[in-house]
């Protein structure tokens, strides 16, 4: 699968803040990031969807991670599931 | 007299046998995918399932992650089970190896549910079948 130039930027951009937002902002709380920064954030989903829409930056492309969230930049699964 | 079971009792299905639930995965246009994810509570992921379907119905991107097994794109689910009353935005990931590793065991699977979504309602299993009902709820 293959991200746009817009999404790799927004990527790149939360691996860059992701301690920032884990240490500013309480635990769980929804953060959106777009060209290279935070843009909004908010106690739930759905509040975050409303006010990323009243900015007209309701995009799919907005990255959305929850403060203190499980993101790991890469993992090595061990179920047996998985083909290697 | 033994109430009706609320929730989902599903045969172990596949080959090998799996533990899996069913599922709804909302669109924005407010249509729904049904798909049938293998229960895996060793996952640290809620769910994955194929690029296709991540294309097809999340919201919002969220982290991509590298795993062992190849690249898992991140994105937003609204999460629907009907029978045990779920109806949630989830994290989740779109990975066509974990996709063809589903349905390896059985063509019905389109991807899997891990821990994290399982913790979000009561689950187990028996010989016969694994098991999902409404997370009791706690007083105010």
């Amino acid at each position: 699968m293959t991200r746009s130039q817009r999404s790799v930027e927004n990527q790149t951009a939360f691996r860059r803040l992701q301690t920032t937002i884990d240490t500013t902002y309480p635990a769980g709380r929804f953060v959106a990031l777009d060209g290279g920064q935070i843009i909004a954030d908010a106690a739930t989903f759905e509040e975050l969807t409303k006010v990323l829409a009243a900015a007209g930056q309701d995009s799919p492309e907005v990255l959305v991670v929850q403060a203190g969230g499980y993101y790991p930049k890469s993992v090595n699964l061990l179920s047996p599931m998985f083909p290697r | 007299m033994t109430p009706p079971f609320v929730g989902q009792h599903n045969p172990y299905k596949g080959r090998p046998p799996r533990p899996w639930v069913r599922v709804r995965l909302l669109a924005a246009d407010g249509t729904f995918r049904e798909v049938e994810l293998i229960v895996d509570t060793g996952s640290p992921f809620p769910l994955v399932v194929s690029e296709a379907l991540l294309m097809a119905v999340s919201f919002k991107e969220s982290a991509d992650v590298d795993a062992n097994f190849g690249f898992m794109a991140g994105g937003w689910f609204r999460l629907v089970i009907p029978e045990v009353s779920l109806n949630c935005e989830i994290h989740g990931y779109g990975c066509d190896n974990v996709f063809a590793g589903a349905r390896e065991s059985h063509s019905d699977f389109g991807g899997l549910m891990g821990l994290p979504a399982l913790r979000l309602i009561e689950y187990g299993g028996d010989a016969d079948g694994f098991w999902i009902r409404p997370a009791k709820r706690l007083s105010p």
